[in-house]
C-alpha cells in the first residue's frame, strides 16, 4: 500500500464532497443553524409559553363561597386567578374542569368560616377540596397558586389562634426544613447539556457521514467513474481508505461543529436550560470534558464511516443506497438516545456496547464525572469496533461483483 | 503487446446459474496494431476487456499486458494501460484539469511534468475553452475529449477501449476514431470492442468475433472475408455468429 495514493484520493474526494450542496448542508449548515435553533428556539418558546401561562388569569371555580367570604376575598386578591364564585353543583364543576373552561376548583364545606372562627372547635380539621388536572401544565401551575393562597389563609388563622392562647409558634412548628440546592449552576447546566449533547453529536456525525459515504461509493458507480478509478494504479485498499478518511472527516467536522454551536448557544444563556435568559445556569466550558468528547467521537466517526461505506457500496445507485442506509440511521437513534434515559449509569459491561458507551461517557463528562477505567474501556472497545468495521469495508471493496454495475 | 491464452471467466448468477462469460479465449495484439473485438450483446467483450484491465481476475488462463501478468502484477498492468469505455463518467463537480491532475498524480507523474502534459493534451484535443469548467456543464463531446485525455495522460503503451463511441454522435465518434488511428501511428497496442461494423472496418488490423464467451473466428479482415466468402464485415459477422466456431481458426 502506498500512503501517497491514499492521500491523493482523500484530497480529491474531500474537494469533491465540499462542492456537494448536500454535504455542506448536513456537515456545516445543520450543526451551525439547526442546533441553536433547537436549543434557543424551542427553549425560548418553552419558557415564553411558561411565562405567558404564569401571567394569564386562569379561571378557578369556588363552590360554597358563601360559607367563606374571607377566603373568597383573599383568593380574589391572588394575582393570576380569576375566581368564579358561584356554580350550581359539583357535577357542573367536574364538567367544566374536564373541558378546560376552568383550570381548578375549590370546594368549601358548609359553614366553613363559621366553624373555624368559633372559639371552641367542635369538629376535627375541615377539608377543602382542591380539584385540578395534573395532565395539564397550566392546571398544575394554577393549583400551586391556589394551594399557596389557602396555606397563607390558614397561617393567618393559626397565628391569630396562637396569639389568643399566648403560645409560641414553635409549639406547632418545632422545626423547619430549609432546602438548599448544592449542585453548582455548572453541574445543573452540565446535566441538562449532557442529556442532549451526546444524542445530538452522535446523530449529527451519522447524518453528515451519510452523504459522502453514498456519494463516493454508489454515486461513483452510478455515474460511471468507479471503473476509471479501479483501472488506475491505486489499489482497492488505497481507494477504500481514501474514501473512508473522507467520510470520517465529514462526520468529525459536523460532530465538532455541533459541539461548538451547542456550547455557544448554551453560553449565550437564552436556551431551554437557561429558563429564558437567566444567567445563573450558564455553562462553563470545561476543556477536560471537551477533550474527552473529541477523543471519543473519533472511533464513533470511524465506525459510522466504515459501516456506511460497506453498506452503500453494495447499491447500484444513490437512491438504492439511501434506502439501505436509512435503517442504519434509525438503528443508531436508539443507542444514541440512552444518554437521555435518567438513572441509566454506565458500568464495565455497558462500556462494551457500541455507541451506548460513548453516549453515556459523554453525558458523565458534562456532569463532571470521570471514571478512567470506564473511559479507557469505552475508548478501547470503540476502537476495536471501528477497526472491525474498517476491515469489513475493505473486504467488501475487494469483492469484484460489488464494484461494477451490471 | 497483449497476449491472451485460454482465458476463462464465469459469473455465478442466482437465476441463470453459472455463466461462462469468457470461455478459453486466446489472441495476440502487437504494438502498432488495432485489435477489434466484435460480438453481439452479452458475447463477453466487456468481461474480456475488464480481465485485461485487472478490474476482474481470471478464473484460469493467462493474459500478459505490456509485459506484465494480469493476475500476478495487476498494479503494474494498470500503470501501463489506458482504459476508456462508452459509459465512463467524469467527476461532475471537478474541472477537466482537476480530473487530469488527479489521475496523473495517481500514476505517479511528477507535478511539473504533469502540468506540462495536461497543457499539451489540452492543446492537442483543443480543450482550452472548457478544461477549467466543471464537467457537469460540458456537452457530451467535450466530456468525451476530457475522457480521452484522461485515458492517455500517462502516455500508456496499451489502450483498452470498450465501445468507446457508444452514445456519441457522428462527429464525436469520428473524433474518437481519429484518436485511435493517431495512437496506432505512435506504436501503441490497441484493443477495442464495438458493435459498429463500419468502425471496425475502418480501424481494425485484426478482428476477433466472439459469441457466447468464445472466439468464433479471428484474423485480418481479408482473412475473414475470404473464409466466409463475403464482401463486407457485416455479412462476415452474421455468418460467423450463425455458424459453429471455426476449428481451423482457433488458436
Ligand atoms: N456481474 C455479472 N454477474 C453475472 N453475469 C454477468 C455479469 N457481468 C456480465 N455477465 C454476463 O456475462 C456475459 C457477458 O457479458 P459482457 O458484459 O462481457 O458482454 P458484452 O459482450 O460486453 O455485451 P454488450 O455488447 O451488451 O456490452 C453476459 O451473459 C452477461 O449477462
Ligand atoms: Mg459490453
Amino acid at each position: 500500500m502506498k500512503f501517497v495514493n491514499v492521500w491523493i484520493i482523500f484530497r480529491k474526494e474531500f474537494l469533491d464532497i465540499l462542492r456537494d450542496r448536500r454535504t455542506i448542508v448536513s456537515m456545516i449548515l445543520l450543526p451551525v443553524l439547526f442546533i441553536p435553533l433547537l436549543t434557543v428556539g424551542i427553549g425560548g418558546l418553552f419558557s415564553s409559553q411558561m411565562d405567558k401561562m404564569k401571567e394569564r388569569n386562569s379561571p378557578v371555580v369556588m363552590l360554597g363561597s358563601k360559607w367563606a367570604p374571607e377566603l373568597l376575598a383573599s383568593l380574589q386578591k391572588t394575582p393570576g386567578l380569576q375566581i368564579i364564585p358561584e356554580v350550581p353543583d359539583t357535577a357542573t364543576v367536574l364538567a367544566m374542569l374536564h373541558d378546560q373552561t376552568i383550570r381548578a376548583a375549590v370546594i368549601v364545606p358548609e359553614k366553613f368560616e363559621e366553624i373555624i372562627q368559633a372559639p371552641i372547635r367542635m369538629v376535627d380539621s375541615l377539608k377543602i377540596r382542591l380539584l385540578y388536572d395534573d395532565a395539564s401544565v397550566e392546571s398544575g401551575l394554577v393549583m400551586g397558586k391556589v394551594r399557596d393562597a389557602l396555606n397563607e389563609y390558614q397561617k393567618v388563622i393559626v397565628e391569630h389562634e396562637l396569639q389568643r392562647r399566648q403560645l409560641h409558634r414553635s409549639v406547632i412548628e418545632p422545626f423547619q426544613v430549609v432546602k438548599e440546592n448544592r449542585a453548582s449552576p455548572q453541574k445543573m447546566a452540565g446535566a441538562a447539556l449532557g442529556m442532549f449533547l451526546p444524542y445530538l453529536i452522535i446523530l449529527m456525525i451519522m447524518a453528515s457521514s451519510q452523504y459522502p459515504a453514498i456519494d463516493l461509493t454508489a454515486g461513483e458507480k452510478e455515474r460511471g467513474t468507479m471503473e476509471t478509478l479501479l483501472v488506475s494504479p491505486a489499489s482497492r485498499l488505497e481507494i477504500v481508505l481514501g474514501k473512508f478518511l473522507t467520510t470520517m472527516l465529514a462526520g468529525l467536522i459536523s460532530g465538532c461543529l455541533s459541539m461548538a454551536s451547542m456550547l455557544v448557544s448554551m453560553t449565550t444563556g437564552v436556551s431551554m436550560f437557561g429558563n429564558g435568559g437567566g444567567g445563573e445556569m450558564m455553562f462553563q466550558m470545561n476543556p477536560l470534558a471537551l477533550g474527552l468528547v473529541a477523543l471519543l467521537i473519533l472511533p464513533v466517526a470511524a465506525l459510522f464511516a466504515s459501516a456506511l461505506i460497506a453498506i452503500a457500496v453494495n447499491a447500484r445507485s444513490y437512491k438504492e443506497a439511501q434506502s439501505y442506509v436509512y435503517p442504519l440511521m434509525l438503528l443508531i437513534i436508539v443507542p444514541a438516545l440512552t444518554s437521555m434515559v435518567p438513572g441509566l449509569e454506565i458500568d464495565a459491561r455497558m462500556a462494551f456496547i457500541p455507541v451506548v458507551n460513548v453516549s453515556l461517557i459523554i453525558r458523565n463528562a458534562f456532569m463532571g464525572q470521570y471514571d478512567p477505567l470506564l473511559i479507557a474501556l469505552t475508548f478501547m472497545s470503540s476502537l476495536i469496533y471501528a477497526a472491525f468495521a474498517i476491515f469489513v469495508a475493505v473486504r467488501v471493496f475487494q469483492k469484484e461483483s460489488v464494484l461494477l454495475k451490471t | 503487446m497483449i497476449q491472451v491464452q485460454d482465458l476463462c471467466k464465469s459469473y455465478h448468477d442466482k437465476k441463470r446459474g453459472t455463466v461462462n462469460a469468457v470461455d478459453r479465449i486466446s489472441f495476440v495484439c502487437q504494438p502498432g496494431e488495432i485489435y477489434g473485438l466484435l460480438g453481439p450483446n452479452g458475447a463477453g467483450k466487456t468481461t474480456t476487456l475488464r480481465l485485461l484491465s485487472t478490474v476482474l481476475t481470471p478464473d484460469s488462463g493467462m493474459a500478459i499486458v505490456a509485459g506484465h501478468d494480469v493476475a500476478r502484477q495487476p498494479s503494474l498492468v494498470r500503470a501501463n494501460i489506458g482504459f476508456l469505455s462508452g459509459d465512463t463518467g467524469l467527476y461532475r463537480r471537478l474541472t477537466g484539469r482537476e480530473i487530469l491532475r488527479y489521475f496523473g498524480s495517481l500514476y505517479g507523474i511528477e507535478k511539473g511534468l504533469l502540468n506540462r502534459r495536461v497543457q499539451e493534451l489540452s492543446n492537442i484535443l483543443s480543450m482550452e475553452d472548457f478544461i477549467d469548467a466543471r464537467t457537469d456543464k460540458l456537452s457530451t463531446g467535450q466530456k468525451q475529449r476530457i475522457s480521452i485525455a484522461r485515458t492517455v495522460v500517462h502516455d500508456p503503451p496499451v489502450l483498452i477501449l470498450d465501445e468507446p463511441t457508444a452514445g456519441l454522435d457522428i462527429i464525436a465518434s469520428r473524433a474518437i476514431m481519429e484518436f485511435i488511428l493517431q495512437a496506432r501511428s505512435t506504436g501503441k497496442t490497441i484493443i477495442f470492442s464495438t458493435h459498429v461494423m463500419s468502425e471496425a472496418e475502418r480501424l481494425c488490423d485484426q478482428i476477433g468475433i466472439i459469441h457466447q464467451g468464445r472466439m468464433w473466428a479471428h484474423g485480418t479482415q481479408a482473412d475473414l472475408r475470404r473464409l466466409y466468402q463475403c464482401d463486407d464485415l457485416e455479412s462476415v459477422f452474421v455468418r460467423a455468429v450463425n455458424l459453429e466456431p471455426l476449428p481451423s481458426l482457433r488458436v
